[in-house]
């Protein structure tokens, strides 16, 4: 049955893979450098491991090792609000499967959200066989200690996603306790910097044995052994208890009963009155898209969640670095008003603008269908992103005004300035991007990007911001606010141009492609959702 | 473009996927004002005519002209007179109907205030007031039907296409909708459509035509097409799948133990 399932899934994804060899090719390229990057770090681990140094040594850089591969691999999906492959349970329940065979093909599909974290365990396991305080002979200890700590957090992984996708689609405040799961990355900073006695951190330090990582690593280096062995066992039933149970929840989950009672709107509310803005200055049918844009986008929670994040992520990401220094802001707390303002548009840019018709699906025949230039539906959904930016740049701005960043207005200007250049050029090939790699989003399915979306996003960011980034560095090396203004002019021009040739481009494409366009957006996946 | 002419007019179409032809050399004429039903058994080709007519797929080979207007070089002017009724859904699923309806209207270039006043009369009259604000998402099958129906009708349209249009329509629905259809035919609108519901198309339809394997097997009156006491289900049956065989499925068709 588990093969039947896996075969499905193959056949399924065949005709989508072999379907454009070159881009296949180049995310397929992008994914071997960006797993290439990660066995080079865990080669790194394996050099560090492999260093003869005292067991104290070995046991605190294990323990903490194992705690950082811990929060990574729970942590990473939430951040990324990307869960990977999970099997899609509406089109198997109706089959005689014996709800174990789901559960265990669930927990063996989260290990494809640990693969860079497995590496790092080989890595870490290769240089403590090859420390000649332990050796081969410790192998046992090693793998065993190993296999634990992955089951351990392959386990709590499944668990977790099925809360996280549950409430995800029932709470009214899931926002929110997204902002909480993003401060829990920076708790150990805070707590650091709130100057909470050293005493008290250590006695609940990462190499306490009580912990679950501290314990695999006691059992990996054969330390207090029977005791690591069982509070690892502890930790791997508790785990797996965790997750079959939340497994066995959601099969029962029935999302409708969770649905909200309609709300009858009186009079004209706030959100109607911003929803109306686009009509104030564009015409029909421009307008029209543009509202309806904004309509959709504001009642899909994963948007809100996104949007919130790239309003937050950025200042809690770069606050560490910028905080740094106290007494004169370094070059990267002078600008980073623009660089947040732009990683915020990198946030969005996987639900809007590389892929602005996955939340329209099927519908996005009617844009071929209603006396409509194709050419205004794609600048009117660009519009849209654009005005979602502003209050994006505001909320940053506002919170780099609390957190003493360098906030001042001209700083603000500075920020839609670059926010307006990056769009230009992402949004002209996020235009193209739409038209050629097309697939449908499920709202209520908190996904990853597909391997050819994320390539496009690596590899073309740094080439596009080049002009922007040009402009910076004028202003660095002649020390002149003019010379910047004049390369960020030519870096507008530029970018009016580039958008004005891709949307031509995309326009052209789309109207080529428009069969392959509705079947991408229509077509639906195998048993198991990956994007 | 002329205004008494055929309102359809496809001259040998084609449309080819790899070595399979979905429509092969299709000829039909449709009357303005007239009550066209376009049959066939599954995989026909109903659906690829339908979408290459309103321009979602362009034809291998052949001609369209719609209204005396031929597609694809006066496809805008095309779409601002035709209304669309597509098999599969056309909706916006964050959209709540009032919302939908009248931002279909401002695609047809109504002002928004007009599109707003029809949007709210045509949920009156396909009965869905009730729910103008909830999201499209908790539609039911039958009410997004009746939903994309009345999206069809805000522009006034001479010209209606319609895939299935009564598909998971309940029967009070269906009712409601073909009432309309018949009146709009009244006022001299044209509407082609495409149904499995033959008793259906036999009531409404004053003019049929029945494909089969890509091509035309069967065109006409409907009095024309019913020779002598014949049912159009009599006719499409002969025309195209009287003779098929299908295989015994013994281990079906065995009695179960103690029955």
């Amino acid at each position: 049955m588990i093969a039947a399932i896996l075969r499905a899934q193959f056949l399924s994804l065949r005709l989508r893979a072999g379907a454009r060899r070159p881009s296949t090719a180049f995310a397929a390229l992008t994914g071997l450098i960006y797993y290439g990057f990660w066995a080079f770090f865990a080669f790194g681990m394996t050099m560090l491991f492999s260093i003869a140094t005292t067991e104290a040594n070995i046991l605190a850089e294990l323990s903490t090792a194992l705690l950082v591969a811990t929060l990574y691999w729970q942590l990473a999906p939430l951040l990324t609000a990307s869960f990977g492959a999970s099997l899609d349970l509406g089109k198997l329940l109706a089959y005689p499967i014996p709800a174990s065979t789901f559960f265990t093909i669930e927990v063996l599909l989260r290990l494809t959200t640990g693969v860079e974290m497995l590496l790092v365990l080989t890595g870490i396991s290769a240089g403590l066989l090859r420390n000649p305080r332990y050796g081969v002979r410790a192998a046992p200890d090693v793998i065993c200690g190993a296999l634990l700590f992955a089951a351990m957090n392959v386990f709590t992984s499944a668990g977790a996603r099925r809360v996280v996708e549950r409430w995800f689609r029932t709470s009214r405040w899931k926002e929110l306790a997204f902002l909480v799961f993003i401060a829990i990355t920076v708790a150990p900073q805070i707590l650091v910097r709130t100057h909470v006695p050293k005493a008290a951190l250590l006695r609940f330090a990462p190499s306490q044995i009580f912990w679950p990582w501290a314990a695999a690593g006691h059992l990996m280096v054969g330390d207090r052994t029977l005791v690591a062995a069982v509070t690892a066992l502890v930790w791997l039933g508790a785990a797996w208890w965790f997750s079959r149970r939340q497994f066995f929840h959601s099969l029962r989950f029935d999302a409708s009963e969770y649905q909200r009672p309609e709300r009858e709107r009186r009079g004209k509310s706030l959100l109607e009155r911003v929803f109306a803005l686009p009509s104030r200055f564009l015409p029909d049918p421009m307008a029209a898209l543009a509202e309806k844009e904004m309509r959709m986008l504001s009642r899909i929670s994963r948007v809100r969640v996104v949007f919130v994040m790239s309003c937050v992520f950025g200042l809690i990401l770069f606050l560490p670095a910028i905080t740094g220094k106290r007494h004169a802001p370094g070059n990267f707390a002078q600008n980073a008003l623009p660089i947040m303002a732009v990683y915020g548009l990198l946030m969005l840019s996987q639900l809007t603008f590389w892929n602005c018709f996955g939340f329209d699906r099927s519908a996005v025949m009617g844009y071929f269908c209603w006396p409509i230039p194709l050419r205004q539906v794609f600048i009117a959904k660009n519009v849209t992103v654009a005005l979602m930016l502003l209050p994006q740049i505001g909320i940053v701005w506002g919170i780099s005004a609390l957190v003493r960043l360098p906030a001042s207005p001209g700083k603000f200007l500075e920020a839609v300035v670059v926010m307006i250049a990056a769009a230009l050029y992402w949004f002209g090939l996020g235009n193209i991007a739409s038209v050629r790699l097309p697939h449908a989003l499920d709202p209520d399915k908190m996904n990853q990007m597909s391997g050819k979306m994320q390539a496009l996003t690596v590899w073309s960011a740094p080439l596009l911001l080049l002009p922007i980034v040009l402009a910076y560095v004028a202003r660095a090396v002649f020390h002149s606010q003019l010379a910047f203004v004049g390369v960020m002019a030519i870096a507008l021009a530029l970018g009016g141009v580039f958008y004005y040739v891709c949307l031509d481009s995309a326009v052209q494409t789309a109207s080529r492609r428009r069969e392959a366009i509705l079947n991408e957006l229509s077509r639906s996946e195998g048993p198991i959702s990956i994007a | 473009m002329t205004d008494s002419g055929p309102a359809i007019v496809v001259t040998d179409l084609r449309k080819v996927y790899g070595l399979k032809a979905a429509v092969d050399g299709l000829n039909l004429t449709v009357p303005r004002g007239s009550f066209f039903g376009f049959l066939g058994p599954n995989g026909a080709g109903k659906s690829t005519t339908i979408r290459m007519l309103t321009g979602l797929i362009p034809p291998t080979s052949g001609s369209i002209e719609l209204l005396g207007m031929r597609m694809p070089g006066d496809e805008l002017e095309i779409k601002r007179r035709i209304g669309l009724v597509p098999d599969e859904s056309m909706l916006f699923d964050r959209l709540t109907g009032l919302e939908f309806l009248e931002f279909v209207g401002r695609m047809y270039s109504l002002e928004r205030g007009m599109a707003r006043h029809r949007a709210e009369e045509l949920l009156e009259v396909f009965e869905l007031s009730g729910e103008k604000r909830k999201l499209i998402s908790e539609y039911s099958k039958g009410m997004r039907k009746r939903l994309a129906m009345a999206a069809s009708l805000i522009h006034n349209p001479e010209l209606f296409l319609m895939d299935e249009p009564f598909e998971g329509v309940d029967a009070v629905g269906a009712r409601l909708m073909k009432d309309m259809l018949l009146d709009l035919v009244r006022r001299g609108a044209t509407i082609f459509l495409t149904s499995h519901v033959l008793e259906v198309v036999e009531r409404l339809c004053d003019h049929v035509a029945i494909i089969n394997q890509g091509r035309i097997v069967a065109e006409g009156r409907m009095e024309d097409i019913r020779a002598g006491s014949e049912t159009l289900e009599d006719v499409f049956v002969r025309t195209v799948g009287a003779d098929r065989e299908y295989g015994k499925l013994e281990w079906l068709t065995e009695a179960r133990h103690g029955i």
